[in-house]
C-alpha cells in the first residue's frame, strides 16, 4: 500500500469510527459485559477493520461488517477471559467487584427506574442471549445476518431469542415500575 | 417453539432495548486508546 492509499483509508477507518464506535461498542459491551474490554474490543475491531478494508464492499452497509468484526473479537477476548479466570480465580472475584459500576455511562434522558429494570434483565442473560437480542431489537438484523455475526445457525437463534424473550418477560412482569406502567 | 413474537411485543421490546442500551458507549478516546494505534498513522 502506499502513502496516498494508506492515508486515504485511515481517513476512512476515522470516518467509519465517528460513525460506529458506539454501536459497535454496544455489541460488544453485550458480548464482555464489561466497559474496559467492551472499549478494548471496540478499539480491536477498528484495527482489524483497518488492515482488512481492501476486503470491504462499498456497496454493501459499512455497520453489519464491523458488527461482523466485533463479534468474532469480542468472543475470543471471552474465550481467553475464561481461560485466565480457570487459571487465575482470584480474577474472576476482582472483576464481579469491578463489574458493578459497568453501567456508570447511562443514558439520563428515559424513564430511569424503567430502564433499570431492563437493564438489569439484560445483565442476567447469558452473553449470545444478550448479543442477538440487542442486534433483534436494537439493530432489527434478521435471523439469518444474527447466525452470520454470532456464527450460530438460524434455528438456533429463534431458540436463543425465544428463551431470551421469555426470561426478560417474566423478569420485567415482576418489576414494580413495569407493573405500575401498566396500572 | 422459535418463532417470532407478535408485532406488539416486538415493538415493546424494540424500545425497551433501545432505551436500557442508549448509554452503552464507547468511552472518549485517550492517547493510549487511539482506534489506529499501531497502524503506523500518516
Amino acid at each position: 500500500m502506499n502513502d496516498m492509499q494508506d492515508g486515504a483509508r485511515h481517513r476512512d477507518i476515522e470516518a467509519a469510527y465517528s460513525s460506529y464506535a458506539d454501536d459497535v461498542y454496544r455489541l460488544a459491551y453485550a458480548i464482555l459485559h464489561d466497559r474496559d474490554d467492551a472499549a478494548d474490543a471496540t478499539q480491536e475491531t477498528f484495527v482489524r477493520a483497518f488492515h482488512r478494508w481492501d476486503r470491504y464492499d462499498p456497496d454493501r452497509p459499512l455497520r453489519p461488517w464491523l458488527h461482523t468484526i466485533v463479534s468474532r473479537v469480542a468472543f475470543d477476548q471471552l474465550r481467553r477471559r475464561r481461560v485466565r479466570w480457570l487459571a487465575m480465580p482470584v480474577l474472576a472475584e476482582r472483576s464481579a467487584m469491578s463489574s458493578e459500576d459497568a453501567y456508570a455511562g447511562r443514558d439520563p434522558g428515559s424513564s430511569v427506574p424503567r430502564r433499570q429494570a431492563i437493564e438489569e434483565a439484560l445483565e442476567g442473560l447469558a452473553p449470545v442471549a444478550r448479543a442477538a437480542v440487542l442486534l433483534r431489537h436494537r439493530y432489527g438484523y434478521e435471523y439469518t445476518e444474527i447466525a452470520g455475526f454470532l456464527g450460530i445457525s438460524v434455528s438456533n437463534v429463534g431458540a436463543v431469542l425465544t428463551r431470551a424473550r421469555a426470561r426478560l418477560r417474566a423478569q420485567l412482569d415482576d418489576a414494580p415500575v413495569m407493573q405500575e406502567e401498566r396500572a | 417453539m422459535t418463532g417470532r413474537p407478535p408485532p406488539k411485543e416486538e415493538r415493546d421490546l424494540d424500545r425497551w432495548v433501545q432505551e436500557a442500551t442508549e448509554g452503552w458507549r464507547m468511552p472518549p478516546l485517550t492517547q493510549d486508546r487511539d482506534p489506529l494505534a499501531g497502524t503506523d498513522r500518516q
